[in-house]
C-alpha cells in the first residue's frame, strides 16, 4: 500500500522528520510511528480521501508539541534537579564572593598601590578597605546567620525570574575570575595562565552539563533544543564563544583566534538555522563579536580586528545557509 | 458530555490498567478498547496515551517487550505485573467508594 499513498506518503515522512527533532526517545518514537501507520491503515480501509485521512490521523495523534510536553512531565526527578541546581548556586556563590572580597581588592592593590614604603608597611587608605571589606563580611555572615532563609528564597526567586541574566552573571563571575587570577598570580615570572583557563574553562563546562542534565538537553536530541533557541539564549551561545575567541587573542599565536571562532560560530550558525526566528537570533549571537571589533575598529590593529570580525561573521551564515540547505520545504508549517 | 482534564488524567491509569487484565496489548489497541467500551465517548489523544504508559512502566506495575507482530512490524506489547494488578485492586476499592458516596449524596436530589 505504501507506493500508491504518495501524498500521505510525503506528510508522513515530513511528520516522521519533525519527530526526529524532538526530545522523545527513539523508541518512543517508534512506537509513535507504528501507531500512526496503524490509524491510517485503519482509516483508509473506509475509502476516504488522502487529505481527510491525514487530516483525521492528526486529530486523533494529537499535535507532536503536545506530546513532547507530556513526555516532559513523566519522571521529573525533582529532588535530583533541585540538588544540581543548589549545587550550581553554592558553586557560582563561593565564586562570587571570592571574586569581590578577595580577587578584586587584590587586583586592584597590585595595580594602583605599586609604592609601598620601605619598612613593607601598607598604606592607610589601602588598610581601611581591607578592614572595610572584612567588616562588610562579618555583616554579610551574620545577616545570612539570622535572616538566612527569607534571603535565600528571595534570591531564588529573583534567579528563576531572571534566568537569562542570572547566565549572563554566572559568564562574567567565571571570565572576570579567570581574568583576575591570571593577573594576579606571577610567581618567578611564570603566569600559570593556561593552567587557570583549563581549570576555569572546565568549571564552566560542568556547570553547563549540569545545567543540560537538569534541562534534560541530551547532545542525542540537540535538535529539540535547537528548536528553542530564542534571542536570549542565542546571545549567551554568543558570548561564550566570543570570549572563546577573545582568550585565543592572548595567546601570541598566529591565526588562533579564527581558528577558534570559526568552527564555533559555524556551529551556532547551523544550531540557529533550526530555531523559530533564524535572523533575529544570528543577529543577537553575533552581538558579542561585533563589540569586539568595534572596540578595537579605531585602534592599532583595526585591519586585523575587520578581517576577524568579517571571517568568523561568515562562518556563521555559512553555517546557517548549510543547516538551512539541509531543511525540507514543508518544515515550517504546524510545527 | 465532556469530561474534565483532571478526570481523565485521574482516572487513566486505572483504565490504562484494566484494559491489560485480559492479556498483553499494544499501544493502538489499548486505546481502542477504551475507545469501544466507552461507546466512542472517551476519546484521548492518541500519542498522548505513550507518556502515562511509560510513567506506568517507570513503577513497574506494567512491562514492555518489542516483537514482530502478525503483520511482520516491529509492535511494543505491554502486559500488566502482580504490582500492576495490587494496584488496580486497591484502585477499584477507591472508585467504588467514591461512586457509592457521590451515589448517596445524589440520591435525594434530582439533579436535572
Amino acid at each position: 500500500m505504501d507506493t500508491t499513498f504518495t501524498y500521505l506518503n510525503q506528510q508522513k515522512t515530513s511528520w516522521k522528520l519533525r519527530l526526529s527533532q524532538t526530545s522523545i526517545s527513539n523508541e518512543d518514537q517508534e512506537e509513535l510511528k507504528g501507531h500512526l501507520d496503524d490509524v491510517i491503515y485503519e482509516l483508509s480501509e473506509n475509502g476516504l480521501p488522502d487529505d481527510e485521512i491525514w487530516l483525521l490521523a492528526m486529530k486523533r495523534i494529537g499535535t507532536i508539541d503536545t506530546i513532547e510536553s507530556e513526555f516532559g512531565k513523566i519522571n521529573p526527578n525533582i529532588s535530583f534537579r533541585s540538588n544540581c541546581m543548589l549545587l550550581v548556586y553554592g558553586a557560582l556563590a563561593f565564586m562570587f564572593m571570592q571574586l569581590i572580597f578577595i580577587l578584586l581588592p587584590m587586583y586592584l592593590f597590585k595595580v594602583y598601590a605599586p609604592q609601598i614604603n620601605t619598612a613593607g608597611h601598607i598604606q592607610p587608605d589601602w588598610n581601611i578597605l581591607f578592614y572595610g571589606l572584612a567588616l562588610t563580611l562579618l555583616l554579610l555572615f551574620s545577616l545570612i546567620a539570622f535572616k538566612g532563609h527569607q534571603l535565600i528564597s528571595w534570591i531564588k526567586s529573583v534567579l528563576t525570574h531572571f534566568s537569562a541574566g542570572f547566565a549572563f552573571l554566572a559568564i562574567t563571575i567565571i571570565f572576570s575570575s579567570a581574568y583576575l587570577t591570571i593577573q594576579l598570580i606571577d610567581i618567578h615570572g611564570v603566569s600559570f595562565k593556561t593552567l587557570s583557563i583549563f581549570f576555569y574553562m572546565g568549571i564552566m563546562g560542568i556547570i553547563s552539563y549540569v545545567l543540560c542534565l537538569v534541562n534534560k538537553i541530551e547532545l542525542r536530541t540537540i535538535q529539540a533544543f535547537n528548536r528553542r533557541i530564542n534571542w536570549k539564549t542565542s546571545m549567551l551561545i554568543g558570548v561564550f564563544a566570543g570570549l572563546s575567541v577573545t582568550l585565543g587573542y592572548t595567546y601570541h599565536i598566529n591565526y588562533l583566534p579564527a581558528i577558534i571562532g570559526c568552527p564555533l560560530f559555524a556551529l551556532i550558525g547551523w544550531m540557529l538555522s533550526y530555531s523559530k526566528n533564524p535572523l533575529t537570533n544570528l543577529f543577537t549571537a553575533q552581538l558579542y563579536i561585533m563589540g569586539l571589533w568595534l572596540s578595537g575598529i579605531t585602534g592599532e590593529f583595526a585591519t586585523v580586528f575587520h578581517i576577524y570580525y568579517f571571517i568568523v561573521l561568515s562562518f556563521l551564515i555559512i553555517g546557517y545557509l548549510f543547516g538551512r540547505s539541509r531543511l525540507p520545504m514543508y518544515r515550517p508549517m504546524n510545527s | 458530555m465532556i469530561i474534565s482534564k483532571d478526570l481523565i488524567a485521574a482516572s487513566s491509569i486505572p483504565i490504562i490498567l484494566s484494559t491489560l487484565i485480559q492479556g498483553e496489548s499494544y499501544g493502538y489497541e489499548i486505546i481502542k478498547k477504551v475507545k469501544e467500551a466507552s461507546n466512542e465517548r472517551l476519546l484521548y489523544s492518541d500519542g498522548t496515551l505513550y507518556p502515562v504508559l511509560r510513567k506506568l512502566e517507570d513503577k513497574e506495575l506494567i512491562i514492555s517487550e518489542w516483537r514482530i507482530a502478525d503483520n511482520d512490524k516491529r509492535r511494543r506489547y505491554y502486559q500488566i505485573t502482580e504490582k500492576g494488578l495490587e494496584h488496580l485492586k486497591a484502585e477499584r476499592l477507591s472508585w467504588q467508594f467514591m461512586n457509592d458516596l457521590l451515589n448517596t449524596l445524589w440520591t435525594p436530589l434530582s439533579l436535572t
